[in-house]
Parts: structure tokens; sequence; C-alpha cells
């Protein structure tokens, strides 16, 4: 997690900053993520980026917030989705190694931290230390920052966006440094105030440390929230999406911060709500969140089939408890827990319970560390003997290794990002024209006047063969595209006067097109057997998706354009991980008239579709008051055209170099939508009940209940050979324990 | 030897039966019986004749009742067959076994073909994003 790096004519310490190294990181740099995320209050996200830094003899602290309200005393942010209790940030800037954040440590060569005083006295010459500063440690260059807006995909990933209107303002405190040989703390209270003096500027959806390199005592470095930070956009989208936070993604999670003893529970849950009548809706409307601190009281569980909220949970044991529901702490005897709406009302998934007009509650999964029981009975007998009955969530179960590969793991959407191309050379151009403009320039091609011509005398005779391509475009590109108005065309050196018009000046951009969850709906076997997933994008053949890669997964769907020949590239994304790519083309190609005589124009020409047998459609002309188009006034295309000019003798080696682009519909649905095709099947209602479910458990026969199907191998009963086989026999075919 | 003759209307495969309307008998055993098919022949009683299940301590097994015959001589002969599931319900419970099917813990993520297929299909579509929007636009590559 750490190695010494030299730098600067000192060395450093380099320690990884991730979640999963808060403990190493917090021996040094305390104000580090040093209160657990689980606030849902936009005005108090408690977000702080800050720390001390030295130039020559004078040391100064500043810290910046969200905070810009009049009396300072709370975020000045607003959630985006009213209906979405989550928000959250993630870090932003920073110095990496090999993708890995870090931060620096000033260190002796053997990696031995050096205080403060150490440093002070000996690389500034100071004549003395102020006191503590032989207690910490010295902060290097670091380089890091927390935002709630994504800067890529220019939207936000954090459900947080600024409030009001200008000026916006972020919080800015700075204290001491006025003197020499004085060091600067921060001291930050609640209200975000401190000593020194403060100032207001607005700033972008993100906080920064400083840029330069500086040095600090590590215990003034100061990057917290109230709000869960996460190490990456993908891991702050998928938790704003589903609630779930994905292990090792969070750099405050509350779970880190409780001090788990063997008698604490936790209980994590993502829902969403169906509305029947709107449509899926994917966002989790609720984030279930429960932690339980027992102090040596029982907890267990079980599933209440039927209604909306299915879980159970209930205490035993004469201790006093906490727990802490979605960011609220209580506090009681095991019989107030057992009535409270946390063991009673906790929205966690077993089954599809219809609940209201709308639609119902259906559950993307629960992660726990209480028993789970099938049902009350079971629980209430696990109370008394725990070893007589299974839960349904017993240890043992899926107990998975690391096998130890090579390689590092990569989260692929995030290094999908946009380029810059540019769209114009300075030997050809991309034009976007309405197509009036078009008309413009038609009529002035082929009606050349003499500086045209000589304008042109490098493509020969015809005026018409600078036109390397002309493609309808049946979408706005808007997003894909960065364009230029231009007061017109330019031909070779000619202008060609015209509105309308504008210059494609870079492309590159990825833009995402949606995203849906997909959750298996029966929550069995039958999610992945009996339905089959086709992706519909526009302008592309419908796609099949395999259900095990998609189910209880987002799908994402991202595209970029190639406007030079409408192509469109989409990414198929699930869970963060690209899995696909399709290319596909629309619009369509006018086709223009060229004069290939001198082999000019096909050089010049871009990869332009060639004529196919099955008939190639010829554009008419485009240019309405065009002579030409009189000429072309011809249904179908293919050879017969090419033999027509041919035979007519009009003009040598003429040929139509367009045709409509394979594949394009203009047409076509315009929007990416998921078609699930379910194969009906039929549950009894009853079945566990009369026949049970598979399952594959080795365990004792009296660790289940119910219906039981088994297959009895070591049969150490003492009874007769007749009686053991007829036991064999009747627990095959189904017993009921 | 005596014998404990019950009703019961617990399901022949469950582990442990509920036992009601207990009667006291002594009776007297055929030569050559089966201790997992004894024939038992006890005083008529009319109340009997309603019961199903049996119980002899000497045996220390369970059984269900599988013929009643009545006898001149105002004797009745029970036909009995053991039900080794009553009889070592605590060992079978003790017994390691693979569950290949269970009420209470079972694995939903498998096959169960006890889940009948119709033939008929639904069919939904569920939009993604808002996709693009209709434009009239030309793109036109000139040299220049």
């Amino acid at each position: 997690m750490s190695r010494i790096v030299q730098y600067d004519d000192h060395y450093f310490l380099r320690i990884d900053f991730t979640p999963e190294n808060m403990e190493e990181i917090a021996q040094y740099c305390p104000n580090v993520f040093n209160k657990p995320g689980d606030s849902t209050d936009p005005e108090q996200t408690g977000i702080i980026v800050g720390h001390v830094s030295q130039s020559n003899l004078t040391w100064v602290g500043s810290f910046l917030s969200f905070g810009g309200s009049l009396n300072r005393g709370g975020d000045y942010l607003e959630r985006i989705d009213e209906n979405n209790s989550r928000i959250c940030g993630y870090i932003t800037d920073y110095n990496e190694e090999s993708g890995v954040p870090y931060i620096d440590i000033l260190c002796d060569s053997s990696g031995n931290p050096r205080t403060m005083s150490d440093y002070l006295l000996n690389d500034l010459g100071w004549e003395t230390a102020p006191a503590g500063t032989g207690d910490t440690y010295v902060l290097g260059y670091t380089r890091i920052g927390i935002s709630i807006y994504d800067a890529e995909s220019e939207e936000s990933c954090s459900n947080l966006k600024r409030t009001g209107s200008s000026p916006y303002s972020n919080f800015i405190a700075s204290t001491g440094g006025s003197a020499e040989y004085s060091l600067a703390q921060l001291t930050p209270a609640d209200t975000f105030e401190a000593s020194g003096s403060t100032t207001s500027e607005s700033r972008a959806s993100r906080l920064l440390s400083n840029f330069p390199a500086f040095r600090s005592t590590a215990v003034d470095f100061y990057l917290t929230a109230s709000i869960p930070i996460f190490s990456s956009v993908a891991a702050a989208e998928h938790y704003i999406d589903t609630g779930e936070i994905r292990e090792g993604t969070c750099f405050n999670e509350s779970s880190m911060f409780s001090d788990q003893a063997d008698e604490d529970y936790y209980l994590n849950s993502w829902t969403f709500r169906y509305n029947k009548s709107k449509g899926y809706m994917s966002n989790d409307n609720e984030a279930h969140k429960l932690t339980i601190q027992a102090n040596g009281n029982n907890v267990k569980g079980y599933v209440k089939e039927g209604d909306y909220y299915n879980i159970r949970l209930q205490a035993s044991g004469s201790a006093n408890m906490t727990w802490q529901m979605n960011g609220v702490s209580y506090s009681g005897t095991a019989a107030d827990f057992n009535s409270s709406e946390a063991a009673n009302s906790f929205n966690t998934w077993k089954e599809y319970t219809y609940y209201g007009r709308d639609g119902f509650v259906k559950g993307g999964g629960f992660k726990t560390n209480i028993y789970i029981y099938a049902n009350k009975e079971d629980m209430e007998q696990a109370f008394e003997d725990p070893d007589s009955v299974l839960p349904i969530n017993p240890d043992d179960v899926d107990d998975s290794w690391e096998p130890g590969d090579t390689g590092l793991n990569t989260d692929t959407e995030h290094d999908l990002v946009s380029q810059v191309h540019d769209g114009a050379t300075g030997l050809i151009t991309l034009y976007r024209s309405t197509a009036a403009a078009l008309n413009n320039l038609g009529a002035e091609l082929y009606t050349a006047s003499q500086s045209l011509l000589d304008a042109l005398k490098i493509y020969g005779e015809s005026p018409i063969n600078s036109l390397i391509s002309v493609h309808h475009c049946p979408i706005n590109l808007d997003d894909f595209i960065t364009t230029e108005s231009a007061s017109g065309f330019k031909v070779g050196s000619h202008s060609v006067s015209s509105t309308g018009v504008s210059i494609v000046k870079t492309y590159g951009k990825i833009v995402a097109l949606g995203s849906t969850l997909i959750n298996g709906k029966y929550q069995d076997f039958r999610d992945y057997e009996n339905f089959d997933y086709e992706l519909h994008l526009p302008f592309s053949n419908p796609i099949k998706l395999d259900a095990s890669e998609i189910v209880g997964k987002t799908l994402t769907i991202k595209a970029t354009v190639d406007p030079y020949n409408l192509q469109i590239r989409y990414y198929i994304i699930i869970n963060s991980v690209v899995s696909q790519y399709i290319d596909a083309s629309f619009g369509k190609q006018i086709a223009v008239l060229g004069n290939d005589s001198a082999g000019k124009a096909r050089e010049l020409r871009q990869n332009i579709a060639s004529l196919t047998s099955a008939g190639a459609n010829v554009a008419m002309s485009i240019a309405t008051a065009n002579p030409v188009g009189a000429m072309m006034n011809i249904a179908s295309a293919g050879t017969g055209i090419v033999n027509t000019l041919e035979a007519s003798k009009r003009e040598a080696h003429k040929q139509v170099v367009g045709t409509f682009a394979p594949g394009c519909a203009e047409n076509d649905i315009l929007y990416p939508y998921l078609q699930i095709i379910e194969q009906v099947s039929i549950k009894p209602p009853s079945l566990e009940t009369v026949y049970g479910r598979p399952t594959n458990l080795v365990t004792k026969l009296g660790n289940v209940r119910g219906f039981t199907c088994a297959e009895l191998t070591q049969v150490a009963i003492n009874c007769t050979d007749a009686e053991r086989s007829e036991i064999e026999a009747l627990v095959s075919q189904g017993i009921i324990i | 030897m005596q014998v404990q003759i019950y009703k019961t209307s617990s399901e022949k495969h469950r582990l442990s039966k509920t036992l009601t309307n207990q009667i006291n008998k002594t009776c007297h055993i055929l030569d050559g019986t089966s201790i997992t098919d004894p024939v038992l022949v006890i005083g008529y009683d009319a109340s009997i004749l309603q019961h199903t299940y049996a119980y002899i301590t000497d045996f220390g097994r369970y059984y269900f009742i599988t013929n009643i015959e009545v006898l001149p001589g105002q004797e009745i002969r029970l036909s009995l067959h053991v039900d080794v599931l009553m009889t070592y319900k605590d060992q079978i419970k003790a017994c390691n076994a693979r569950v290949t099917r269970s009420q209470s813990n079972y694995d939903p993520m498998i096959s169960d073909n006890l889940i009948i297929n119709k033939v008929n299909t639904n069919i939904t579509q569920r939009k993604i994003g808002s996709g693009f929007t209709r434009a009239n636009q030309y793109y036109v590559l000139i040299g220049g």
C-alpha cells in the first residue's frame, strides 16, 4: 500500500488513496473522511477540502466548502431528483500512479515519516518549532478534490446541483499566515467558520486542494464529507441509481465507522417501484440501510410473505441497544426495537407484493449479517436452539476464494472518454447545411463563374467534382459535434455566400443515450431461462442480449458519431463494463454526378458505397432548378444508369458515385428500446409446500423444514436392512419434516 | 403384549405424526409374525375399528394399521406395517443428506421442472433514454 519515492530532493512515503487503505491514511491524516457519509440533506453535505500550505516562512491555511448561504451555515446545494433520497460525491483531479490515487508523506530514506518540527528546523531553518509539531507529520505534494458533477458527461452523477442564481458561491476561509515563523492550523467549526479572513468566490461544482506543490501538517489536510464520497464517477452513479455501495468504492461508508463487534448487525437493501401504467421505473426510490448495535442482544429475522415490507426482525436479550435506519438514530430495549419501524417495516425483497393502485415494489436484493429464516416459527425456534433450523442465508453458502489472477481490473466505462477530432483539415472541410443553402451551392456549381473554374483547376473542368460527398442527416448531431457558424461554403479558394451554413469543427464526443436497470421479474431461474432480450438501436438491426449478462444489472447505451460518413457506434455497457459495440450507418448519401475522366475525382472522393445489383436509388437533384435534375430523372439505378449514360454519350466516363447507405432508415424509431419477450410460465401457488423447490444443500435433515426430498447416503440408524431401504426410498420421494 | 392404538390424520410421509384417541389393549401375536409387519389379535372393541395407527412397546416401533379383520369369537385381527419415519424420526433428522428439493431452503436459481411453460408469450418494450431528435440537415464535404 505504500512505497518510497524520491523527487524534489526529498523522500516521500507514497500511500494509496483508496477506500481499502483508509486505515493507513488515517494514521497520517486524521481529518480525511473522518465521519460516516450517511447524510441525505443537500444543505448539510459537510464537504470540506482544506490544507495548510507553506511559502517561505509563511504558513497559510484555507479550506473550501459548498457553503455560500448568507449565514454560512449550510451548503449551497440542492437535490436534482426529489424522489431519490440519495446524494453523494466522488474524488477528482487527483495524482495517480497506474490509475491509483495517492498522497505523499515526507519521510527519510528508510521510509520513516518526518515530523513537522524536524522539517521546520532542518529544512526551513526555523530556530524553534511550535509545540505539538513533533507529533505531526508533513504532507508532501498532494492534489485531490471532491466533485458533484461529471465534467465528461456534462451531467450530475451525484443527484446534487448548485442552488439559486448567480453569484454561485463556495465558502473559502483563510487562517494564519500573517507572521513569519508562525504555523497556521485549521479548525473549522460546524458553521465552517475559522479564524482569519473569509471570502466567497464563484466555482465550478468541484472543490480542489491547491494545485502547486505544498507542504502541510498532515493533520491539517481536510478532505471530508457527511455524504458518501466514492472513488469514481461510475461507483457514484451506481449508488444513485440502485442504492448499492459497491465494495471498496466508498471512502466513508457508515459501516466503516461503527465499532463492529460480534453482536453488531447490518441490513442493506435496494428496491425500486414498478409503475404499471407509466412503465418500468429504474430509479430506486428508497434507500434502506440499517445498522444495529445490539450490545449483546441477539437479532434474527424472517420473511413475512405477502406484505409490502416483508422482512421482520426480532431482538432478544436484556441489554439496551441502538440502531440507525437511513441515517436516523434510535435507542431502546429489545422490546422497543421489536415494536419499531426498523423491525417491522424494513423494505426489502422476497417476492412481489401488489401495493397500491399504481404498481408494486420489487426488490434488488439484500445484504446482511442477520440470519433470516423462512418463517416466524423457524426464527423463534432458532432463538431457542440455533442448530436446530437452517436460515435461508447460512454462512457456508457460496464460500468463494480469490483465484489469485494477475492483471489489473479496470472499469472500462470510466476509460471510455470523449475525444476531440478535427472536422476541418484545411484540405477538405465538412459543412452542415440547410437544404436552401445547398441549393445556393448547387446553383453556383452548375453555373460556374470563371473565378470558380480557376479556383477548381485542380479538379479538372467540372466544379461539381469539388463535392466529395453529400449526406442527408435525419437527426440532430449537436450533442456529438461542435460547429462554427459560417458565412457560406468555401469551394477551393472560391467562396459561395449563403446563410444556413456552419463548419463542423470537432467530433468524437461520447454521449450517454440512456440507461435502464433490469431486475428479474421472478427472482428465480425463469428470469434467465424464460426471457429473451432484444436491444433495438436506431438504424441498427435488433441485437440479442444474453439474459445472464444483464439481469440484475444496469444497461447503459452510449454513442459516438462520425459526421463524415454518418456512421454511429453504439457502446453497450453493462454495470460499467463496455460489453460490446455496434456500428450502424444512418441518413442517406446523395449521389453526385462526377467527371471521372482524369481519375482525380475518384482519388479525392471519400469511401462512397459502390453500386449494387439490388438497385441503388439515385437521389433526385437537390437543387430544384438544376438542369442536371431533369437529366437524372431515373427511378432506379444500378448498372442500368451507367449503361444509359454510356449509351447517351453525353459525357464520357460519367458514373453515379453515391447510393443509399446500407441499413439506413430515416423513418426508424429514434430512441433505443429494449424488447423483453417472456415465455409465460405457471408456478403453482403452493408449490413450495407441496413439492418443495430445487436446492443443492448438504446438511442434517433436521436443519430443514417442510417438504423435503433428499439422497441419504449415510443412514446411521439402528434398524433392519429392510427398514433402512424403506427410509432411503421415502426420503428420496419426499417427506415432511 | 401391550399395544397402543391411535387415530391419526397426518400425512403418511410426515416424519412426526400427530396421534390422538389413544386406546391401550392387550394383544397376542400369531406364530412367526414379522417385527416389521406384525399381525395382532385383540378382543373385540368397536371403537378400535376407526383407528389407523399403533405402537408396540416391546417392538419399539410405530405402525400403520393396514388391515382390520373381525374374526368370529369376538376378536379383531390387525395387520400392521412399520412406520419407519415416526419410529426413527430423531435418527433420521440427525442423518446427513443431500437435499434436492426443500420447502424451507431452496435455491430459486436452480431450474425447476415443476414450473411449466405455456406456449404464449408476453412482450413488453422499455424505452432507454429519449434518443435522437429529428432534423433535416445536410453534411457536405468540400475540397478546400
